[in-house]
């Protein structure tokens, strides 16, 4: 099985470090960019109650150091959400110096005039700081969209993948509230890299990473456990196929490494998500049960408060992708729209071109998997990717906008496979190529035939 | 127990004053009063349903607050709190109002289960000829409180700073709502008290106390003691076996430690343990290859020296 070992071998170490320095450049402009646009829509953004929520547990931070106290006890508000979320907004409103007892607990029971009457509602100061942490999250995401899109294409790719989702009014909304989907988005996105970095190159740190990742994941949403086992049963086939490529004897532990790591990643990402859940150390399998009982049973009842919401099968949500990330809230057109308020051009009756966009780099990383084979770096991605999307289709109960982030983020992550290849296939086709600016192969496609 | 409670301010009675003067043409009556001027007489009999937990006898709630509050009752009982709301012109003292509430407590057996005398009778006590006198009174049986986080000192708090400067504003309804909504939100959305360690979880904690200690002995004196033990020599850059046994004996000793530390429920041992599990699982792995010995007779002796 190749070392998908990045141009390595093919570029000098000054090329390496001048490649290096424009990645990291490109990431710094990114995230700033990323970060700009958030935080210019902090005061603006319309309050959702959920924020009440994530800022009133801020408290969680500091009360890690007492495991078995208070916190931490049996009871609605502690099964009711991981704490990964919590963290994060404790940790944002401490670095900004705000208390981490901002507000009461929100009353879903009853309106907002008694909820902002009985002090469930957190001062303007704290709400913005906490969007503040959430718009520094959502930047990173784009700086990962950026590095995810540049691994599997070219940089134009990611560059244009990670815009996208900066532009994304889904992404602008939910990075400029104080909840918990970007922190979710973060994992995931961190997540893909390391995969494609991990099957590049089978080293420990980055199957470490990956089991953080998702461990961190699911200690903010539940749902991202479930990569742990499709890396795990990805490693399984890995080694049976291994013994079977060795005409059925044991492969070596070298050789081995890639699937035993990938084996690990339910062990490690069980490990953080319980460490990073001090509810869950007296009982880790029976109260990890009760959890996912509980948002079953939160989804059901969510749906019939709200019966507008309720998805009823998976065909139904896959369906809602399409409103909720197209009709609904659209880059292309969000840009079209710019484009009309911002300049003297006008575009009359804005489209959205957003799946079109999606669909084609489905395609084309489809045909990716299928020409490099499934042990490919992209093809683990791809798999994972698909495993995300599946996973939140068949669980999902309710129609909430938060919910379909993950799915943002890989629409994004298609978006800069067809810009990136797309540009690829328009400079292959240009008769003066050797003078153009983009590598006519992707990083991957140069390291595996090299 | 009950509770005394803050005499309030004189407060403007439009409402009350007004359902005195229909009780007087009308002869109007909520509960099985006599006077039309203050509802003394013989002692209430409940209404048939056991469910209806708003009482307005004196006429002083909306329609709408009404429903409010007996939803708010519904809720409590689903959490296993019983509590009744009840409204009455009087002319009683404090103290007289204050055995009203707790009479109907007990006569009116409102409790969560029989004889369980836990339930909260909220009393608005209003004075129709002296405004000054109206009051807020709880009846709150022995074994009420505390509910989760709601302890006797805090519920005189909501009574003191929450519910009676509405009463003083002539705000009945939002008056009740303070009581109900905090006791509500107090009873679902604060932790119950951690249970009491036994003598067995307090024996498991200090020694999980004791072996956090050595945990952090093993993790520092380890890394140097480790090569003199395998190696026979002083070396901060040990070989790759060193550091592998090193890993498992931190690795080993913590969590052992952390075992002892949640069923002792010692955060100090708990959270020593995690520490170590961190070092010796995750970033020992990560920093080895670069800090053990590259001395080619260490990779191939495992640092063993003659």
């Amino acid at each position: 099985m190749p070392d998908f070992h990045p141009s390595e071998r093919v570029a000098s170490p000054q090329r390496r470090r001048a490649d290096s320095l424009l990645t990291a450049a490109i990431v710094i402009v990114l995230f700033v960019i990323a970060f700009s646009i958030n935080n210019s829509r902090v005061e603006s953004t319309e309050l959702h109650p959920d924020e009440t929520r994530w800022l009133n547990r801020s408290y969680y931070l500091e009360d890690f150091v007492d495991p078995f106290g208070y916190t931490w006890q049996d009871y609605y508000i502690a099964r009711g959400q991981p704490p990964g979320g919590s963290y994060l907004m404790g940790l944002g409103l401490w670095l900004q110096g705000k208390d981490l007892h901002p507000n009461g607990v929100w009353d879903f029971h009853y309106g907002t005039d008694w909820n902002h009457m009985s002090g469930a509602v957190p001062s303007d100061d704290v709400l913005y700081a906490g969007r503040r942490t959430n718009a520094v999250v959502g930047a990173l995401v784009v700086a990962l969209v950026f590095l995810i899109g540049s691994q599997i294409t070219n940089r134009i790719g990611g560059i244009a993948g990670a815009l996208f989702l900066a532009y994304h009014p889904l992404h602008l909304t939910l990075t400029t509230q104080a909840l918990s989907d970007q922190l979710l988005a973060l994992s995931l996105a961190t997540l893909f890299l390391a995969c494609l970095k991990y099957v590049q190159r089978p080293r420990f740190g980055w199957a470490l990473l990956m089991g953080i990742a998702i461990g961190v994941g699911s200690a903010t949403k539940l749902a991202p456990m479930a990569l742990a086992f499709v890396l795990a049963g990805y490693g399984v086939a890995m080694l049976a196929w291994q013994w079977y490529q060795n005409d059925r004897q044991r492969p070596s532990l070298a050789e081995a490494r890639t699937g035993l790591y990938l084996l690990l990643q339910p062990v490690i990402a069980g490990f953080i998500f319980v460490a990073m859940y001090p509810f869950l150390w007296v009982d880790p399998i029976g109260r990890s049960l009760a959890l996912l009982e509980f948002r079953r049973t939160e989804m059901q009842s969510q749906a019939r408060i709200w019966p507008w919401a309720k998805v009823s099968n998976p065909k139904e949500a896959f369906g809602r992708y399409g409103e909720q990330l197209d009709a609904l809230a659209s880059t292309t057109r969000h840009l079209q729209e710019l484009v009309t308020r911002k300049t003297p051009f006008s575009i009359d009756n804005p489209q959205s071109y957003d799946f079109i966009l999606v669909g084609i780099g489905a395609l084309l990383l489809s045909r990716i998997v299928i020409q490099r084979g499934v042990w490919h770096p992209v093809s683990a991605l791809a798999m994972l990717m698909a495993a995300e999307v599946g996973a939140i289709t068949l669980g999902l109960g309710v129609d909430f906008y938060r919910y379909y982030l993950p799915i943002l983020l890989v629409n994004s992550v298609l978006v800069a496979v067809t810009i990136g290849e797309g540009l690829r296939w328009a400079v292959d086709s240009w008769p003066f190529r050797a003078t153009a600016s983009v590598p006519s192969r992707s990083t991957l496609e140069r390291a595996a035939t090299s | 127990m009950t509770l005394r409670l803050h005499r309030p301010h004189p407060i403007p009675f439009l409402r009350a004053w007004l359902f005195l003067v229909l009780i007087s043409v009308f002869g109007l009556s909520a509960v099985n009063a006599t006077s039309t001027v203050a509802q003394e007489g013989p002692f209430p009999v409940r209404r048939g349903d056991p469910t209806v937990k708003v009482y307005d006898a004196a006429g002083i709630l909306t329609k709408g607050e009404e429903n409010s509050l007996q939803s708010d009752a519904t809720r409590a009982s689903t959490l296993g709190i019983d509590f009744l709301v009840y409204t009455r012109l009087t002319l009683d003292t404090p103290e007289q109002s204050q055995a009203f509430a707790d009479r109907l407590r007990t006569e009116w057996k409102i409790e969560s289960s029989p004889g369980a005398d836990d339930g909260i009778v909220f009393l608005l006590a209003v004075d129709p000829s002296s405004s000054h006198a109206s009051r807020v009174v709880v009846s709150v049986g022995p074994n009420a409180l505390p509910i989760r986080q709601l302890s006797v000192e805090v519920f005189n708090r909501i009574v003191t700073d929450e519910m009676t400067p509405n009463l003083e504003r002539g705000e009945f309804g939002m008056s009740l709502y303070y009581g109900t909504r905090r006791l509500l939100n107090f009873a679902e959305y604060t932790p119950p008290d951690p249970e009491p360690r036994t003598t067995t979880q307090k024996l498991l904690g200090g020694m999980g106390n004791v072996f956090a200690v050595g945990t952090v002995l093993v993790a520092i004196g380890g890394w140097f003691a480790a090569p003199m033990l395998l190696e026979r020599r002083q070396t901060l850059r040990p070989a790759r076996r060193t550091i592998v046994a090193y890993g498992l004996a931190v690795a080993a000793i913590a969590i052992l430690t952390g075992l002892l530390g949640i069923l002792g429920r010692s955060a100090f041992a708990s959270l020593i343990a995690l520490t170590a599990v961190i070092w010796a699982g995750g970033l020992l792995p990560l920093v080895a290859p670069v800090i053990m010995s590259s001395d080619p007779q260490d990779i191939e002796t495992g640092g063993a020296r003659a």
